[in-house]
């Protein structure tokens, strides 16, 4: 102690308080960054992408680049077993199942993907219509979408199938008109909440466009809620895609849906041919579902300090 | 002057990922019988962690009670198993949280919200009944400590003590001692819902709630704020505890009803003879009712003291700074309102020393590197460097100051 | 309360009515007609559009089916002449058709609903623990495998290769284990999901911290106070539930030879028969639109912030 106060004499004079340095020393990290960093924390989160990485790798690598033909009847092929050359065996076709079945992921990739995008552009834009209008026009159009939501989208999809034919488009068209109500409703209650907060005020009150005023201040601050959306979209497309394959209603193209399925006709001789492509979308599903989930908790505002 | 609660040395931390935040950082506090003590302090220094770490109320993870005693009527709550401090919650400590809307249960009737703690602590289950027996019977040889433990957990005083105890002695000398023991505390505890329900109108009158059987079916979204913060009121002092928790109980309140919260709040205290913790952040609010303050910052206790020592014996720089800060009447509209310099400090990075030392204008080298020492000035404490005879200049910079303040003041 | 009520019935009829009219006039778009069989005379054709009455104007048809719709009359089978729709979808005689798929339905509500809760809640009431990352485990791949892999696999496994148990029908409690579960696996895991969600979001609200601090036992707070308004927001998606249900039987009826209203409406749609579709069409619809409207109240009823509402 004694020793202490030795050194500690020498202390008391009087020093500036303001320890600028400190204060600038602290960390700043921008949102985005902090939300990938949230993100990538998790070491699963990085074996997932890999892993998801590899699959939409080999959906649209190996149909490019496999030598074995998948269309027309391959005659010495048929019903081949799996060896080296095929892998996993060759179907009633003489298609080499292991190019088939990444040229069916492709079809519940492109479904999943497009359809998702067009549902959540339409879901923001009418979403942010409703809640920045308000009124009548949000009565409209919320009326509009409790009714369309209330419908099976089965329904909607066998009908349209009748009209448009059978094609991969026929099933994007109908998930887009049953998948954009759910991002229409999140967007416009959060449209409907920043409307409040005083930096919207501020800018009506300083004569900022209305265009401006969405689109630079409500719609970004949606981001959040709407990539969230987003990423359960794709998973959501696919399945419905995969599920409407496996009862024969699907675009026709082949996809995994419709391999199980044939893969369930033939299991008994075949089972590769229902077990791989059961365990590739499984893993797919399972790859989505869970960075989505991810990446949810990363956005989660509530956890950022 | 008795103490009844008594808080040593609270270390308090949370845990994020990684890091460790110290929330607490040695705090020590005491509350006499029967007074109002204000914990006063910008947000973020700690006054709710503080104050709910006493009766282990913080969320764990992430929060976590490092160190620190909290003496209670000769028991140390840190000590307490699970079960037994829930006896004390609510029944001798209650608290009163901020924002009702958010602290009452949405879908659950208010009267049920208060009959069921009535229950919880007046009715006797026989599992109650088990584990107080189990209490009891070591004490059989011991009438001073059965006496305390009457008076402790059944509430027992005067000539309901006396026959309590003979009661009670009767039962331990016979031969299944337990037994009687435990149906004996099964009859004294008897309390009907209806009973339960009764108090509950009569506590909702008690805080001036106007047609409480009605309000007693009604839900809390379906009361202004005030209300709400009448039934908050009403259900702390249900089970009419030793010691109430009031954690800012009119900040979410308009400034007209504040005052008669405040009011009603400190009329039915003096009435129970309760202690009060009353916490602010609002020098001015505890000015008029406070008997003792203590002025936190940076999960510190900068300075305690009675109200009359903190405003006109000011020891530390912090506090006079948060009277300088608040707006007054009494003195000409030109005059600025002063602002401590900086912001509130961030409890990942703190300074070495004196957590004020980076807003402090009397800083001195020392605070930056060395926690400040304890001075004790007839119960007026304070935590500053001040005071140490070496920083004799710095401090008269300082009570310069303070005269100036002061002589302003009292103009 | 009245006005939440009288409100949701409003639209859950505008919704059916909505859905009529939408599948009467998309189903008149259907290019090439009914009937579009090249081996069907002009006359023999004619003959058949007198019979169903579509020869009269668009307009009349419309209101004509309205009004048999109103008296629950559905109206003639193309694919199967003769046979009313009305009769082919409730199948008195068989006990096939609506019956088999409801039953199917109910099954796996009743078995989903408690089973997915009771998981929730105790993965929600044990986080962190081992039982809590099985259930998260669990509830995970329940989504990301759909149905049909599911019921698939499992028919192979335990029907054809263990013999354990049947794989084809749904009459007799045997026969209904395999499909009830294929059939819950996913609305389990999404109702366990939501429901730990949803308890660990009540644990940090206030009003548990303040059932602490009135020294309620850990039982009393987590039944009256945690897991009671946790059940909540599990309420809302019982709607969203029955909807994937009702498509998810029709996956469970075609593997598992099971004679419902799924394989009635792959088949009607695929032999265009245009009567069938749109029964069909609206009887789900209208299915689905009641069940919503039974959640909602429900909602209503147990959530006093809106069973107050003025």
């Amino acid at each position: 102690m004694q020793s202490e106060n030795v050194n500690i004499d020498e202390l008391f004079r009087s020093e500036p308080c303001a320890d600028d340095e400190q204060i600038s020393n602290q960390p700043h990290i921008s949102y985005s960054a902090e939300v990938a960093r949230r993100f990538w924390r998790t070491p699963s989160v990085i074996v997932f992408s890999i892993l998801l990485a590899l699959i939409i790798a080999c959906c649209f690598l190996v149909p490019a680049f496999s030598p074995r033909p998948i269309t027309g009847i391959v005659d010495e092929a048929i019903n081949h077993k799996p060896s080296a050359e095929y892998w996993l065996g060759a179907d009633k076709f003489g298609h080499d199942f292991f190019t088939k079945m990444w040229k069916g992921g492709q079809t519940s990739f492109k479904v999943g993907f497009v359809s998702a995008v067009l549902q959540t552009l339409i879901g923001v834009i009418v979403g942010a219509i409703s809640g920045y209008a308000g009124g009548k026009v949000d009565q409209f159009l919320m009326r509009t979408v409790d009714v369309f939501i209330s419908i099976p989208y089965m329904v909607i999809v066998l009908v349209v199938r009748l009209i448009m034919g059978s094609s991969i488009y026929t099933i994007i068209f109908a998930l887009v008109v049953t998948g954009w109500l759910n991002t229409a409703r999140l967007v416009r209650g959060q449209i409907l909440q920043l409307k409040t907060e005083d930096y919207v005020l501020a800018a009506q009150s300083t004569g900022v466009s209305t265009a401006s005023i969405l689109f630079r201040h409500l719609i970004p601050n949606t981001l959040g809620v709407v990539i969230v959306s987003f990423t359960l979209a794709i998973p959501q497309a696919m399945f419905s895609e995969a599920f409407l394959s496996f009862i024969g209603m699907g675009s026709g193209d082949v996809s995994w849906g419709s391999l199980i399925r044939t893969g369930m006709e033939v299991r008994f001789r075949h089972p590769w041919q229902l077990i791989a492509p059961s365990i590739v979308l499984a893993l797919t599903m399972l790859c989505i579902q869970l960075l989505g989930d991810s990446l949810r908790d990363a956005l989660d505002p509530k956890l950022r300090k | 002057m008795e103490k009844l609660l008594d808080v040593r040395d609270m270390h308090v931390s949370f845990r994020s990922g990684k890091t460790n935040v110290e929330a607490i950082r040695g705090a020590s506090f005491h509350v006499n019988e029967r007074e109002i003590m204000a914990i006063v302090g910008e947000s973020g220094s700690g006054k709710s962690v503080l104050t709910q770490s006493c009766l282990r109320l913080i969320a764990s993870p992430p929060g976590q009670i490092d160190a620190g005693e909290v003496w209670f009527c000769g028991r140390d709550l840190m000590r307490l198993t699970e079960s037994q401090l829930q006896r004390v919650r609510g029944r001798e400590i209650s608290v009163i949280f901020q924002d009702a809307m958010t602290a009452l249960n949405p879908t659950m009737r208010i009267g049920d919200q208060i009959t069921e703690m009535l229950l919880e602590h007046l009715r006797m289950t026989r599992a109650d009944a088990r584990a107080l027996a189990g209490e009891i019977l070591p004490l059989r040889e011991e009438p001073d400590k059965l006496e305390k433990w009457l008076q402790r957990n059944l509430r027992s005083g005067g000539e309901r003590l006396e026959r309590d105890s003979a009661e009670l002695s009767r039962f331990l000398g016979g031969n299944n001692a337990r037994e009687g023991v435990e149906r004996w505390l099964l009859e004294r505890g008897t309390y009907s819902k209806e009973q339960a329900r009764q108090e509950a109108v009569n506590l909702l009158a008690r805080v001036k709630i106007p047609d409480p059987e009605k309000r007693m079916e009604q839900y809390i979204f379906q009361c202004s704020g005030g209300m709400r913060q009448r039934v908050m009121i009403a259900m702390a002092l249900s089970c009419r505890p030793r010691l109430v928790i009031a954690d800012e109980p009119t900040t979410a309140l308009d400034v007209t009803i504040k005052a008669e919260i405040l009011d009603l709040l400190a009329e039915l205290i003096r009435s129970l003879q309760t202690s009060i913790i009353l916490i602010t952040h609002d020098l001015g609010t505890v000015a008029s009712c406070a008997d003792r303050i203590g002025v936190m910052y940076g999960g510190q206790f900068m300075e305690q003291g009675t109200t009359r020592q903190i405003f006109y014996e000011t020891l530390h720089p912090y506090t006079l700074g948060l009277m300088e800060a608040a707006p007054r009447l009494d003195l000409p509209r030109s005059r600025k309102l002063s602002t401590i310099p900086g912001s509130p400090p961030n409890l990942d990075h703190m300074p070495a020393g004196c957590p004020f030392s980076t807003r402090c204008s009397y800083c001195m080298a020392v605070c930056k590197a060395n926690q400040p020492p304890l001075t004790d000035k007839n119960g007026h404490t304070v935590h500053c460097w001040l005071y140490d005879p070496r920083a004799a200049a710095q401090r008269e910079l300082f009570e310069a100051d303070k005269e100036k303040k002061h002589g302003r003041k009292n103009d | 309360m009245l006005k939440y009520v009288v409100r949701r019935v409003l639209i859950a009829a505008i919704t059916v009515f909505v859905l009529a009219t939408v599948t009467f006039f998309l189903l008149k778009l259907v290019p090439n007609g009914l009937f579009a069989d090249p081996n069907i005379t002009a006359e023999a054709r004619a003959k058949l559009f007198a019979h169903y009455g579509l020869d009269k104007p668009v307009f009349e048809q419309y209101l004509m089916y309205l009004k048999n719709m109103a008296h629950l009359d559905l109206g003639e089978s193309i694919a199967n002449p003769g046979r009313k729709i009305t009769t082919m979808i409730l199948d008195p005689a068989t006990g096939n058709g609506l019956p088999q798929s409801m039953r199917l339905g109910l099954c796996a509500l009743i078995f989903s609903v408690p089973m997915g809760i009771a998981l929730g809640t105790m993965s929600g009431l044990n986080r962190g623990k081992a039982l809590d990352k099985a259930v998260i485990g669990l509830s995970l791949v329940g989504i990301s495998v759909p149905s049909f892999v599911v019921a698939t696999i499992s028919v192979t496994v335990f029907g054809n290769m263990l013999g354990w148990l049947p794989t084809t029908g749904f009459s007799t409690p045997k026969e209904m284990i395999l499909p009830t579960i294929c059939l819950s696996l996913s609305p389990i895991a999404t109702i366990a999901r939501l429901m730990r969600t949803s308890l660990v979001e009540v644990e940090n609200a206030d009003y548990i911290k303040t059932a602490r601090s009135k020294g309620l036992k850990k039982r009393r707070i987590m039944l009256r106070h945690q897991v009671r308004n946790a059940l909540l927001p599990v309420v809302t998606i019982l709607g969203p539930i029955t909807a994937s249900l009702l498509c998810g039987t029709f996956v469970v009826e075609s593997i598992f030879n099971i004679k419902g209203l799924g394989g009635y409406y792959v088949e009607s749609i695929s032999n265009r028969d245009y009567g069938l579709v749109m029964g069909l069409t609206v009887l789900f619809g209208t299915f689905l639109v009641a069940a919503n409207l039974v959640v909602d109240i429900l909602y209503g009823l147990i959530d006093p912030r809106i069973r107050l509402k003025r």
